[in-house]
């Protein structure tokens, strides 16, 4: 294990496998998340597999938007430990700031976006290219080679990622001025050029209609084969979720309820119950 | 008006080079005086519009830079007889070490209480500068050598043309800021800090050298005012002399390089011509008026008049801005 500095670059090498059972990427092992009196995550725990779409669903005020937080280490944990596989080790989130996180190959989406809607969709893609470039304050200053070299490269890459997910029309359109879906689709595109190894999507499909979600549903799988990062999203819309999804967790009340594949989760009782308000079951006080 | 600087974009540093740089040079006297100090006051307006219209950071210790460079080189030519141009640099660099020292306490502040706080070190600098000993001349100030570059004495319009040359040297330094990945962390910055950490962004890093950048700028604007005025007192430590930066930069338009020059040209114009046309007596009330009027009907600033390109850097700029 080790504490990361500024200076580690998230590594771009695969995680190596180890014999009969594959490691996690991300393990979750008993978080604790309070503000004030209120405990939002209790003792959550949970692994993510390499590789793999990892749903976590719950009903409103399950703590689901609040453990990615802690996650991607906006929020501090009181309690717990999130042990990250990188291929040079374990690394404890817990040690990381945000932008460090970041720098690990975590990207992530916002619930209600966060986009530089001043800004253009080129450069809002371009500024996550920004941890790619290595030259210094003085050589940007000054305009030196390697500055003019890397600018060249990365608006290269973000012209394909744009590509990628059909966005080569908007990109010079002001993300302001875009329509939600289109917006929703630019912060996709953001993440995506950290060129990640684990993606936290918080709720991706939200405010979409069906026909735009069926879509989505083929765009992240897409992606995922493409790039070959790990999934883990918040996501309220079940079609999807089943679609996709090779495990599920749920969560209910700030904490863990059940975990398994979207067939296993679809019957399990007590995520039945926590869905429909326990109504049948008579278990009211 | 909007297409023709759209359609010619040198036409803007032309029309500026003949107007402020070129035409003054002709009458000289007062009338070039002016012009210095605005080209001077453009500098200082530069250094404001990174920090506070590319990172949206208010800070209000303008001043102290602006004061520190007038002193440091007026003390370094004075006493330690170190060349103009050398001083000017060395008191820049002073003021942008006295930036950071002075960002490093009040970076986790935002906005307003980010303005409260950097007011502070205004009041404190100020006192120090009257206080301080016989190299400073404390509460009556100091006199400061006039302009010479390589043991040549610069006249007045000389002076106006170095002043310019720094200008522009400094114009493209902050454009290839402005197109690197430290000028787009700026606007990261001022359109979401949580998206800006969430990218891999160190921000305390980046605000940082947002506030040394802008320390240095002012710093260097306060050098080169010394040698023009050839007196410097503690009134330059004032709290007036970081509002006026501040000013400059929000009546002339936030991020704007052309909102930089047109702010300096109303903050250090404006007074003048009402002085010239006659209103000396009320010359500060029709000042506010006009303040608040540009405000009024300008929410984003003079350079709004003419076109709303942003900073280079801004993509929207690169790829033609207004369609």
């Amino acid at each position: 294990m080790r504490v990361m500095d500024d200076k580690t670059l998230p590594s771009q090498a695969p995680v190596v496998a180890v014999p009969g059972r594959a490691a996690p990427l991300l393990s979750i092992q008993g978080v604790r998340m309070a503000f004030g009196g209120i405990v939002a995550v209790q003792d959550v725990s949970f692994d993510v597999m390499p590789g793999t779409v990892h749903a976590l669903i719950g009903p409103n005020g399950a703590g689901k938007t609040t453990m990615l937080n802690c996650i991607s280490r906006f929020y501090t944990p009181q309690q717990g430990a999130m042990r990250y596989r990188t291929a040079s080790g374990d690394v404890e989130l817990l040690g990381c700031k945000a932008h460090q996180v970041a720098r690990l190959g975590i990207a992530r989406t916002f619930q209600n976006l966060e986009l530089f809607a001043e800004l253009t969709v080129f450069d809002n893609v371009l500024i996550a290219r920004s941890m790619a470039m290595r030259a210094t304050l003085v050589e940007a200053l000054l305009g030196l080679p390697r500055q003019r070299r890397e600018e060249r490269t990365e608006r290269e890459r973000v012209e394909a990622v744009l590509e990628g997910l059909n966005l080569q029309a908007h990109a010079h359109a002001v993300v302001r001025d875009l329509p939600y879906g289109t917006q929703k689709l630019v912060e996709l595109a953001r993440a995506m050029a950290l060129e990640p190894r684990l993606m936290l999507l918080d709720e991706p499909a939200a405010g979409m209609n069906n026909r735009e979600i069926d879509a989505l549903g083929e765009t992240l799988k897409r992606l995922q084969a493409s790039v070959q990062a790990t999934l883990l999203l918040i996501e309220h819309s079940m079609p999807l979720v089943m679609s996709i999804s090779d495990t599920i967790t749920v969560m209910h009340n700030g904490a863990f309820l059940a975990q398994g594949t979207p067939r296993e989760i679809e019957n399990h009782p007590a995520v039945v119950e926590a869905y429909l308000g326990g109504g049948k079951s008579g278990k009211r006080r | 008006m909007t297409k023709v600087f759209d359609t010619y974009p040198w036409l803007g540093p032309v029309l500026f080079v003949l107007a402020f740089v070129l035409a003054p040079l002709v009458p000289g006297g007062y009338v070039l005086y002016i012009f210095t100090l605005v080209i001077i006051y453009t500098l200082a307006s530069f250094g404001t519009n990174i920090l506070t219209g590319y990172t949206n950071l208010i800070s209000m210790a303008g001043a102290v830079f602006f004061g520190i460079g007038a002193y440091g080189s007026a003390i370094l030519t004075t006493h330690f007889g170190v060349p103009l141009v050398l001083s000017m640099f060395i008191a820049a660099s002073i003021a942008t070490v006295v930036g950071l020292l002075l960002a490093l306490p009040v970076l986790r502040l935002e906005e307003v209480f980010l303005a409260i706080a950097t007011l502070g070190f205004v009041m404190i600098s100020v006192e120090i500068a009257k206080s301080s000993g016989d190299m400073s001349g404390g509460e009556n100030g100091m006199g400061a050598p006039g302009p010479t570059l390589f043991g040549w004495a610069l006249d007045e319009r000389a002076y106006h043309v170095f002043t310019a040359v720094v200008l522009a040297g400094a114009l493209w330094v902050a454009r290839n800021l402005a197109r690197s990945r430290f000028g787009r962390g700026f606007l990261a910055i001022k359109g979401s800090e949580t998206a800006a950490r969430a990218l891999g962004l160190n921000t305390t890093a980046l605000k940082l050298v947002a506030f040394g950048v802008c320390a240095f700028y002012t710093g260097l604007s306060g050098a080169l005012y010394a040698p023009l005025v050839r007196f410097i007192d503690p009134s330059l430590f004032s709290i007036m002399v970081s509002i006026s930066f501040v000013s400059m930069v929000i009546v002339g338009g936030l991020g704007s390089i052309l909102g930089s020059v047109l702010g300096a040209v109303f903050v250090i114009g404006a007074p003048q011509l009402l002085t010239y046309l006659g209103f000396d007596q009320f010359q500060r009330a029709l000042y506010g008026v006009a303040m608040i009027l540009a405000l009024m009907f300008l929410p984003d600033g003079l350079a709004s008049l003419f076109k709303r390109k942003r900073l280079p850097g801004a993509d929207a700029a690169q790829s033609g801005g207004v369609r």
